[in-house]
């Protein structure tokens, strides 16, 4: 009875799926499509006029155009970014006072504190970088599109259906709770093993989003590398490679070895869970081999996460800095450095777990090796800056805001790397500390950097530069707030993940709460800045908005821009869209 | 060969030098010193490949980077980072001989912004462009607020 159940379902599934295909094949004519980014309308009998991509939200879920593509991943990262900020809201709130007088359960802080991880990093982190990549990097090398476009689109939409199961515990679903493994997900605790709650199919919910993002995010690297490597225009040739489409092809290559490892892990977690299995029980494999496979994963995965937003500030920086980027080749060649580096550092999340010394010792070894290419980019871009003709300007401010903070963030992280100072500063706020100055300091400010700075590129218009440099300011001093009183207070031996706390650590959480005050009211501005300058921000009036010819800085995707208005104005001769604005004397290359 | 791996390049290479230097330093060290001696002859083989696994890989992407990279200089024309693709944009030596020309003032003053790290050029002109702004002189409502 239960199996014809079953098969209806399926049945029903099936027919279900039959119908979406249909109605897709019906709205739209695939054929039309053609992956030129702009002038291939002529191409094909679309029956769209001019334009070759169909209007409304149709355009939307069947679009294969990477620019659209990489507005989509931007949205979505958009929204997981609120997402996760609103939820470390409430763990601030919830931490200026020892106890748990604000939320009212610790329960409900450790679900907070699973989800903002694994949503900052999974759901925000990749796809923002994803969206840079895929507007930015044909345009860049002189691609048509990228080499496979519907695995381009694939891969994004994976991604909704990945936080929503991520997210899945906070829904109002029946005896599903949110997961509480922390972001590493921890056996045994995470393998359901004890008398807490985590057993729960929230937990399975989530691994499996965590395992679809991972699938996601391998498609897309698999295809930045075969776009990178086969679709360059032919004056790009290795030595003319920019740096950001550098960074994303070492960030793919990562991608690739450690996206699949952690899908397999997360099957053996399931499998743990679900079918008895003893990959990760004390009998069998032991909890320390879930700590090595994930951390095989998760170290690269810093990288991954961190050498885009280098890479888009080896390549904004410059503009502003009237110069060009200082030892372009050092930047590139320890690009390479780190990626490879990268998979020989894992265990140095796990010196306190008592593993044999000897790999202690040499994982301390490569650790410190590690540190090196990263601060020979800090030293060019300081060298870049220096001398230079600088012009502070909202992406400038973030890029210096990124190497500023890159370097606090850094140089906590080398002291982490010694094995005796980890011993002791290990599990605590300390190191909370250290990495939000990556992620937050220095990942996301190069996010802002590439936002504003390629604002004009994609919508056409400006941004409000006051409220842009609000937005900075606030963020640059929230962020020294926030997390340098998180150092302080692992020095003072304040354990992470916990709810409550002992009275003698309430001031400098209460200072960290206020400086996360400051980044949500950044965030709000941003926000608001973006979207309303989106729809009726005063339009840029030359191909070239930041006056990069002057100093010859100008760069590809600005030329493509340059072409795209020249093309749209002889195109409507001057028709409505143009002339709305065209009347008005805005000296556009005066702003920022 | 030789030709790849000139001077200049091998200088561009000193950046994966260091670490795989400090790597090496740290095999020398743990050969030498080895306070974990009473420990099974497993976990030093382990120790040991630890060190020289990444050792291997960053040798050898540095001499497959470096050849692929110093290679392609030596074979087609080469542009500074995202111009490859611009129409009328100015080859890399071109550039930096007209400033070196500049640097001894034998050429006319046809690009003066061009990195010219000799001259003290540092200013911060962050207000520059504060007497037109964008979200003052322009009448589309996006700057009221």
């Amino acid at each position: 009875m239960e199996i014809t159940g079953q098969l209806l379902l399926t049945v029903l599934m099936g027919a279900f799926l039959l119908g979406v295909a249909a109605f897709l094949a019906r709205v739209e004519d695939w054929r039309s499509y053609t992956p030129l980014g702009a002038g291939g309308g002529a191409v094909g009998e679309s029956g769209y006029g001019h334009s070759e991509k169909p209007a409304g939200l149709i355009r939307w879920f069947t679009t294969v155009d990477h620019k659209d593509i990489g507005l989509l991943y931007g949205t979505y990262a958009t929204i997981a970014f609120v997402v996760g900020g609103l939820m470390v809201m409430l763990m601030r709130a919830e931490l200026t006072t020892p106890d748990t007088a604000v939320l009212g359960s610790a329960t409900f802080y450790n679900s907070l504190l699973t989800s903002h991880g694994i949503t900052m990093l999974f759901l925000f982190g990749t796809p923002i970088i994803a969206a840079f990549s895929n507007y930015l990097i044909p345009l860049v090398i002189g691609a048509d599109d990228m080499a496979f476009p519907r695995i381009n689109a694939i891969a994004f939409w994976l991604l909704p259906p990945a936080a929503l199961l991520i997210w899945a515990g906070f829904f109002p679903l029946p005896d599903v709770i949110p997961a509480q493994t922390a972001w590493t997900m921890y056996t045994p605790l995470s393998a359901g093993v004890g008398n807490g709650n985590q057993m729960n199919v929230g937990v399975d919910l989530m691994l499996l989003g965590l395992h679809l993002s991972g699938v996601s995010a391998t498609m897309g690297a698999i295809n930045f590398i075969a776009t990178i490597f086969t679709e360059r225009a032919e004056e790009v040739t290795w030595a003319n490679l920019d740096i950001f489409s550098w960074t994303i092809l070492t960030q793919s290559g990562l991608i690739l070895f450690a996206f699949p490892l952690l899908g397999s892990a997360l099957v053996m977690l399931l499998l743990d869970r679900n079918f008895a299995t003893t990959f990760f029980a004390v009998e069998g494999g032991g909890p320390i081999l879930w700590q090595h496979l994930f951390w095989f994963f998760g170290h690269p995965e810093v990288y991954i996460l961190v050498l885009p937003p280098m890479g888009i500030v080896s390549y904004v920086l410059p503009r502003f800095s009237g110069r060009k980027l200082f030892g372009f080749k050092f930047v590139v060649y320890s690009t390479l450095a780190i990626g490879v580096l990268s998979f020989g550092v894992w265990a140095h999340h796990m010196f306190a777990t008592g593993i044999d010394p000897r790999l202690r010792a040499s994982f301390m070894a490569v650790s410190l090796a590690i540190a090196i290419p990263s601060a020979v980019k800090t030293f060019n871009w300081i060298t870049t800056m220096w001398n230079g003709k600088l012009r502070l300007t909202t992406p400038m401010l973030f890029c210096i805001g990124f190497v500023s903070n890159f370097i606090i963030g850094g140089v906590t992280g080398v002291f982490l790397a010694s094995i005796p100072v980890d011993l002791v500063l290990h599990d605590t706020y300390y190191v909370v500390g250290h990495f939000h100055y990556i992620v937050m300091g220095a990942i996301t400010f190069a996010g802002m950097a590439g936002i504003y700075y390629w604002f004009p590129l994609v919508t056409g218009r400006w941004y409000q530069r006051r409220l842009a440099k609000a937005h900075f300011w606030l963020w640059m001093i929230g962020t020294n707030v926030t997390f340098f009183a998180m150092v302080l207070l692992g020095y003072g031996g304040m354990p992470r993940r916990y709810a409550t706390y002992l009275p003698q650590f309430a001031t400098l959480h209460q200072i960290a709460s206020l400086g996360a005050f400051m980044l949500l009211v950044g965030g709000i501005i941003w926000i608001y800045n973006v979207a309303v300058s989106w729809m009726e921000g005063p339009r840029v009036q030359s191909g070239d908005p930041w006056r990069l010819d002057e100093t010859d800085l100008n760069t590809a995707e600005w030329d493509w821009f340059k072409a795209k208005r020249e093309t749209s104005l002889a195109a409507t001769d001057g028709g409505e869209d143009v002339k709305a604005d065209g009347g008005q004397e805005i000296d556009d290359d005066t702003a920022e | 060969m030789a030709e790849i791996f000139d001077r200049d390049t091998l200088l561009d290479l000193t950046v994966n030098v260091i670490p795989l230097g400090i790597i090496l330093f740290f095999v020398a060290a743990f050969v030498l010193m080895n306070p974990f001696g009473g420990l099974d002859f497993y976990g030093r083989v382990l120790q040991m490949g630890l060190l020289t696994f990444p050792f291997v890989a960053l040798a050898i992407l540095t001499y497959v980077s470096g050849k692929a990279i110093a290679g392609d200089e030596k074979r087609s024309a080469v542009f500074f980072q995202g111009q490859a693709t611009m129409e009328g944009a100015r080859e890399k030596h071109e550039v930096e001989e007209t400033i070196e020309a500049e640097a001894t003032g034998e050429a006319d003053v046809e690009d003066p912004d061009g990195g010219d790290a000799d001259e003290d050029e540092s200013e911060v002109d962050e207000d520059a462009d504060e007497e037109v702004d964008a979200d003052e002189d322009e009448e589309v409502d996006a700057d009221e607020t």
